[in-house]
């Protein structure tokens, strides 16, 4: 209990410690002090009534003696309540008994008082019984005030019968009629009462205080345990969020540990799953995309086929109508073989015949030809080329095929009025056939999927253009690669130069 | 696009089906508009369309499940058909849920492609009937007090005048007043007039 007091706890327990230990010594000081004082008073009393030296022995100086020995008893009540072990229980207990201790002490001496002044000692023993029979049954503990109340009437009372003649009075030492006359006279009664009081007066104030003070720390401890109990309290409670707020922080790591293990899991499983599927998912984009291709023409080629059934049959048949549906048939019914040739031929896996290929003849020959069949396209093509051969090594028919797509591309995607750049360069092992239009360029999308089959930004491109390029140019250990440049979309081709003689480099 | 006349609008990238559809649809008795794309479409399309659409799934710019949704933000009334050449199970079912009347497959049968058209003219029809009738409750209700609204959706909704009263936390006499002053606005002659109108109008 001590360890756990504050600082503060202990500063107040000590401050009320020293006030208890003075009031207990001012107690037993009092006491003595009136003790003493009431026997000189009694002595001068008697050498007045008998005359005489102060001094002189006499059943009054017995008295004296005795008072003299209840000062001690007092200051010793005073020392063991002043300096008793501490602890507030103990310290409780032993107050009340001390100071009853010290009450029946009191008595005691006063009832001798009596005895000797010629109480019959059955009236005395009688009145010293109920005293203690009040005191350790009716009187709380605590109300010495009222003990030494009682007593003193009592006292009194008893006086007061035997000077009555109601009580039979005998004194024990009846050579000395002095005290029998004084006595009956009053003045000894009187100055036994006055005695009594004195002597009660210091130990009523004494106790009174101790009480009051054992009361305030009473009050103050329990405010203090209140006051640690509610810190305890408080701080349990913090603790026991602290302790929640972890377990719960801890269950969300582990939550999100499992979480994490398990979505890198199903991430390797996808993976694998995806490198499975990926091969069966080509070849399903692939019939998805021929299908869709060819439903287009077929869905005009049924319809107008329909239609002209229907033109056909009525009276009169619409001949006009008729001849004009059979004849956008046929037109899609072409639609539908230009699919199937563009698949075959990105299906083929013929080996190609590679020999020396002058790429800046190829490109030449391409823009004539687009010039030639888009005479009402307003795109300039410049074409520009180094005065020397750009030699590639590979088939002249297929890379033709590469340029005229890639230039035809350019060409469709700048606005009407722009133009498209070729440029042609040869590095150490690579001829390279750079094509950049002034159009929008490629989107983000249309960069991550341009070489894909039926990827196409034109709304009538089927999307096999480029991936065609690019498995021409696999074949031909080349590259073709698209970005943005400074003025809309770029190609670069790059296909390997032929081991070139020296006079060619 | 204006008269009575009911208007398929076909909607689609393709000219093949542009020009192929078109022309069957024609020549089967519909007027068709055809519309290269999906936004111009939407762009000219009124508020209260009498006939259909017809939707490509797969177009640049917009696909034919954007153009549903907006479409049926812009006019509801108008039911669409969809006719695809790569339609996919999931692609399907969204349009369907997203309230088409048929989802074709290109080359669809000339049958079934009409069949579609008159199963979408026939939801247009309801549609627009209803949405008359809603409009019409509408303006009738817009006449009402908020007071007397509260009034005639609790007393449409079958509690008594004394019910109401305590609900709406005012007296039966107030109630029976409020009651005789909304019949008289909503020109309804019974209590089932009134439970008809509630419904139409969209508040019980």
């Amino acid at each position: 209990m001590h360890s756990s007091l504050s600082a503060a706890d202990r500063a107040s327990r000590r401050a009320l410690d020293a006030r208890h230990r003075s009031t207990a010594i001012a107690t037993g000081a009092a006491c003595a002090v009136a003790s003493l004082l009431t026997a000189g008073a009694s002595q001068v009393m008697f050498v007045l009534v008998e005359g005489g030296d102060l001094w002189t022995p006499s059943l009054v100086t017995t008295a004296v003696g005795l008072n003299v020995v209840m000062g001690v008893v007092c200051g010793l009540y005073a020392a063991v309540n002043a300096w008793w072990p501490r602890g507030v229980a103990d310290r409780d207990t032993l107050y009340v008994r001390s100071t009853r201790a010290l009450f029946v002490v009191t008595q005691g001496f006063c009832l001798g008082h009596l005895h000797l002044a010629g109480s019959h000692s059955s009236s005395v023993s009688l009145v010293l019984l109920a005293q203690v029979i009040l005191m350790r049954f009716f009187l709380p503990h605590r109300e010495v005030w009222a003990w030494i109340l009682f007593a003193w009437a009592s006292a009194v009372a008893l006086f007061a019968l035997e000077f009555a003649g109601v009580v039979p009075y005998a004194p024990i030492l009846s050579q000395h009629d002095y005290l029998r006359q004084v006595y009956l006279d009053g003045r000894w009664v009187l100055a036994d009462s006055v005695h009594y009081f004195a002597v009660s007066l210091p130990l009523v104030w004494g106790t009174g205080r101790l009480r009051l003070a054992l009361e305030a720390r009473q009050d103050e401890l329990e405010e203090r345990v209140a006051e640690r109990t509610r810190e305890l309290e408080d701080k349990n409670e913090r603790l026991l969020a602290s302790i929640e707020e972890t377990r719960r922080t801890t269950s969300a790591l582990l939550l999100e540990r499992d979480r994490r293990m398990q979505s890198e899991r199903a991430e390797v499983e996808m993976r694998d799953a995806l490198d499975r599927a990926r091969g069966a998912a080509l070849l399903g984009e692939l019939a998805g995309g021929i299908a869709h291709e060819l439903n287009q023409p077929l869905a005009g080629i049924a319809a107008n086929a329909e239609a002209a059934r229907l033109l056909l049959d009525r009276q009169p048949p619409d001949l006009a109508e008729a001849r004009q549906a059979i004849v956008d048939a046929a037109e899609d019914e072409r639609r539908a073989r230009a699919v199937i040739n563009a698949v075959r031929a990105l299906a083929q896996d013929q080996p190609i015949e590679r020999l020396p290929v002058d790429l800046a003849e190829t490109v030449t020959r391409v823009v004539d030809l687009l010039e030639r069949t888009r005479p009402a396209s307003k795109v300039t093509i410049v074409v520009d080329r180094p005065d020397a051969p750009v030699l590639a090594l590979g088939s002249e028919v297929h890379l033709s095929q590469v340029l005229l797509n890639v230039i035809r591309n350019g060409a469709e995607a700048a606005e009407p009025g722009g133009t498209v750049t070729v440029t042609l360069a040869i590095t150490r092992a690579s001829a390279v056939v750079r094509v950049e239009d002034s159009g929008s360029g490629f989107s983000t999308h249309a960069l991550e999927h341009a070489f894909e089959p039926w990827v196409t930004s034109r709304p009538n491109g089927m999307g096999l253009g480029l991936a065609l390029c690019r498995r021409i140019l696999q074949a031909h250990e080349g590259s073709i690669t698209a970005t943005n440049g400074a003025n809309g979309a770029v190609v670069t081709v790059t296909v390997p130069a032929p081991p070139l003689p020296p006079s060619a480099a | 696009m204006t008269g009575t006349t009911p208007v398929v609008h076909l909607v689609d990238d393709d000219p093949s089906v542009r020009r192929g559809v078109g022309r069957l649809l024609q020549v089967r008795g519909y007027t068709v508009e055809t519309w290269d794309d999906p936004r111009a479409f939407l762009a000219a399309v009124p508020a209260d369309p009498i006939g259909c659409v017809i939707l490509d799934l797969n177009m640049p710019g917009m696909d034919g499940l954007q153009t549903q949704l907006k479409l049926a933000a812009l006019a509801a009334t108008l039911p669409v058909v969809f006719l695809s050449g790569r339609g996919t199970i999931a692609s399907c079912a969204e349009a369907l849920k997203q309230g088409a009347v048929d989802f074709l497959e290109k080359p669809a049968d000339s049958d079934v492609l009409s069949t579609a058209v008159e199963k979408a003219f026939a939801r247009n029809r309801d549609l627009r009937a209803a949405a008359a009738l809603r409009a019409e409750a509408d303006e009738l209700v817009g006449r009402l007090t908020e007071r007397e609204r509260d009034v005639f959706r609790l007393v449409a909704r079958g509690f008594t005048n004394s019910e109401t009263a305590d609900l709406l936390d005012i007296s039966a006499e107030t109630v029976k007043v409020h009651r005789s002053r909304v019949m008289k606005k909503l020109e309804a002659d019974s209590l089932p007039d009134l439970v008809l109108l509630a419904v139409q109008s969209g508040l019980a």
